[in-house]
């Protein structure tokens, strides 16, 4: 039994390439949307249950908040939004992730967490936000971090279409989030649908689209800024080049900026591209779906930035945005099309819509103002 | 003969698993035919949207309709009423006339000179002409001017089909463009077509369709629905594939109009709008799923006092707020988790369908629509 798993990983290896490994893909996949769309229909019959954290008898001060997360984009964009608010200590799993010795994630999780609260000799912490995905989760975790603390732990999940559910599709996945649920005071999900799941689990949660960190004070004031028509920010990806292949042929220019573009500048600074870019192309599926899309933090941080936003239409996107006027969406590669023949030949329309975007996102959508409302709502007093 | 003779065969063989795949194909081909217009033209500036002053400046006494008249008659007449006395020519008892010694042009040109040899004395101030290139022709244009002198308008509401020559189907509506020169102003409801119509020297105005709203109807005041979700049209291949997934999962949907098995043919469609707590549109003018376009729909069940739900589509948000006066899915998996979430929460919808009754009565009217129109070219209306 021992030899199965390197032996399936072998073959795995040789065998999923190009195409077939495309078409494998595509089956799998389409098995988790099929799923998820069935647990929405059966979700349908339900009343909505209520929402929010349980009620605290007296509001608390925060004080200090520890935030334990596999930290990438989170320390330039996300703590300092949260520093505004209270002191942040970190704990960062990713150096030690990274290393990848022969141990499940969730045992290097555990084994970081206990040297890190046995170490821990400062003040108590008023709040924990443990933001992971359900592979670096274990019952050791939650353990060690009750045993130390009694505060509230908040858990945070930014792709809970994909991992809510149990969908045991892919091997390893990081699914079957709704199993670690429980153990938070607090869940905040960027899915308003998978919202109505987590309450009717009769888990606290709330809704909590992605948010940015403001970097201008002051949205672009002409049209002589930009330098490029459509600039697309982001790493290369297989469907991606599909993608601006498709467009290419269709007569539509992308310039596109990070890793893995041939002869691409960097996307080190994406604001500074965003702002001199008449229209910032976005992709907003939830990877690897290409069907189903998700809020992403792309939507917020490039509106706020103060740049022109044209991005897959995903319904939620209207909660927080008038599109047409603050940010611009396609439905389909068709319609993208038609919107840049339309938006490529009016750049003071791309303007404007770049500095309600600015308004708009620098006025509600910081993770700072996000952050508030979810620390008010658990009973901090801030 | 030769006509007559396909057409038997068509009938005889275009059935099932054949007709889906002839039906998909022909979409795909007026998709591609259409893209390649549009990257031909991509480089193209833009022209300002000037109207010319073809009204002179004095008032609008006299509107005349002219149009193959379907659903028109209760909701475009009506309307310009409200803004001048409006005479209407259906062209359709002359269309319903089959015969093979003249051609639909020319039944529309003799039904334009009888109806002006009948109302001599009586002279439109403006002549609206709403007709697909199918019945158009110069024998046409030159009975037009030559019965009446006033500026005369020409309404396209299905611009991204109609206005380039693609040749695909045998209907042969295709290529208004050939037209368009014809008329002192051109009305499309496609934004992007303006910027055609412009770059090839024609006067043009965007003019997304409209509504009317009955005197009696009154908004909405309560949350309680006799149907979850419904749609209401005639069966075709675009819809039936889309409702068809949507029953796999196990939505039930409510289905009126013609070709549904066992569904009912409506009178009041604003009744059935309004007793549905989600109304599905289906955004699509082609059965490839690929192409939208603004609907008559996207405006009369709004203004119905109801909540929509429909295909994206990147010109809705420019009239509705979305998410606060009309929802929309871009696919069918978004549909379903719309769906989901709304099903539950019926005062929201009643709160969307509110918002949207307001909307659509303070712009959305084709009287509104009109008024504008008439003003940008000069009357006092």
């Amino acid at each position: 039994m021992i030899f199965l798993a390197p032996l399936k990983n072998t073959l795995v290896r040789l065998l999923l390439r190009t195409w077939v490994f495309e078409w494998w893909l595509r089956r799998k996949v389409r098995k988790i949307e099929i799923a998820y769309a069935c647990a929405l229909v059966r979700s349908a019959a339900n009343p909505p249950a209520p929402e929010g954290p349980p009620p605290r008898r007296n509001s608390q001060p925060l004080r200090r908040l520890l935030f334990i997360s596999d930290i990438m984009w989170e320390s330039r964009e996300l703590v300092p939004e949260v520093a505004k608010i209270t002191a942040v200590q970190t704990l960062d799993l990713n150096p030690h992730l990274k290393q990848s010795p022969p141990v499940a994630a969730a045992q290097i999780v555990a084994r970081v967490v206990g040297d890190f609260v046995r170490a821990h000799s400062g003040p108590e912490p008023d709040a924990i936000f443990l933001y992971a995905r359900s592979s670096l989760l274990s019952e050791e975790v939650f353990a060690l971090l009750r045993r130390r603390w009694s505060c509230p732990l908040l858990g945070m999940n930014l792709d809970d279409k994909l991992e809510f559910a149990n969908y045991g599709i892919f091997t390893g996945a990081s699914d079957n989030y709704g199993h670690w649920a429980r153990r938070f005071d607090l869940n905040l999900s960027n899915v308003r649908a998978v919202v109505d799941w987590y309450a009717e689990r009769g888990l606290p949660v709330m809704y909590l689209p992605e948010g940015f960190h403001p970097k201008f004070t002051a949205p672009p004031a002409s049209i002589s800024e930009f330098q490029r028509e459509v600039a697309f920010v982001g790493s290369r990806r297989t469907e991606r080049a599909v993608f601006f292949r498709q467009l290419s042929r269709l007569g539509v220019r992308i310039e596109p900026f990070g890793f893995g573009w041939p002869n691409s500048a960097s996307g080190k600074n994406p604001e500074v591209i965003y702002r001199t870019s008449a229209m910032n192309l976005g992709i907003g599926f939830a990877a690897p779906s290409q069907t189903l899309t998700t809020l992403k933090t792309r939507d917020f941080e490039c509106p706020g930035a103060g740049a022109c936003y044209l991005t897959t239409y995903n319904w939620e996107l209207a909660l927080h945005y008038e599109l047409g006027k603050e940010i611009l969406c396609y439905r389909s590669l068709e319609e993208l099309v038609e919107m840049y023949s339309f938006y490529r030949k009016r750049p003071e329309a791309c303007l404007q819509i770049a500095q309600a975007g600015f308004q708009r996102a620098n006025a509600e959508h910081t993770w700072e103002q996000r952050f508030r409302k979810v620390f008010r709502a658990a009973g901090f007093d801030i | 003969m030769a006509s007559a003779l396909r057409q038997t065969l068509r009938r005889a063989l275009l059935r099932g698993p054949l007709a889906t795949a002839w039906v998909a194909r022909r979409g795909r081909q007026m998709d591609r035919a259409y893209g390649a217009h549009l990257r031909a033209g991509l480089n193209a500036l833009a022209v300002p949207a000037a109207a010319p002053a073809v009204g002179g400046a004095g008032g609008l006494r006299q509107i005349l309709l002219i149009a193959d008249v379907l659903w028109e008659q209760h909701s475009l007449v009506p309307e310009l009423s409200r803004i001048a006395p409006t005479q209407l020519l259906d062209l359709h008892p002359a269309l319903e006339i089959r015969s093979s010694a003249t051609t639909e042009p020319q039944r529309v040109a003799r039904a334009i000179a009888d109806f002006a040899a009948a109302q001599r004395g009586s002279t439109p101030d403006v002549v609206l002409f709403y007709a697909r290139p199918a019945l158009l022709s110069d024998e046409v244009f030159a009975t037009l001017r030559q019965a009446w002198s006033g500026p005369l308008l020409g309404l396209n509401l299905d611009d991204k089909l109609q206005f380039f020559p693609c040749a695909i189907l045998a209907d042969h509506n295709d290529d208004y463009a050939r037209w368009a020169g014809k008329f002192d102003l051109n009305l499309t409801s496609c934004l992007l077509a303006a910027d055609w119509y412009r770059q090839r020297g024609f006067a043009c105005l965007y003019m997304p369709p409209g509504l009317h709203q009955a005197a009696h109807l009154s908004p909405p005041e309560r949350a309680r629905f006799d149907y979850q979700i419904s749609f209401a049209g005639t069966e075709r291949f675009e819809r039936r594939v889309l409702i068809a997934q949507l029953q796999q999962v196990g939505i039930s949907i409510q289905l009126f109009g013609r070709g549904w098995p066992g569904a009912k043919w409506v009178e009041n469609l604003p009744a059935v709008f309004r007793a549905s707590q989600l109304n599905l549109g289906v955004g699509f003018p082609t059965p490839s799923q690929t192409l939208t376009n603004l609907k008559g729909r996207d405006f009369e069940c709004p203004g119905a006092g109801a909540c929509y739900l429909t295909t994206y589509n990147w010109e809705l948000p420019l009239h509705f707020e979305l998410g606060k006066e009309m929802l929309c899915y871009r696919s069918v998996e978004e549909l379903i988790e719309l769906y989901a979430y709304y099903v539950k929460r019926p005062e929201e919808c009643l709160r969307i369908a509110q918002a949207a009754w307001r909307r659509c009565a303070a712009e959305h009217t084709w009287e509104k629509r009109f008024r504008n129109i008439f003003r940008h070219i000069g009357f006092k209306v």
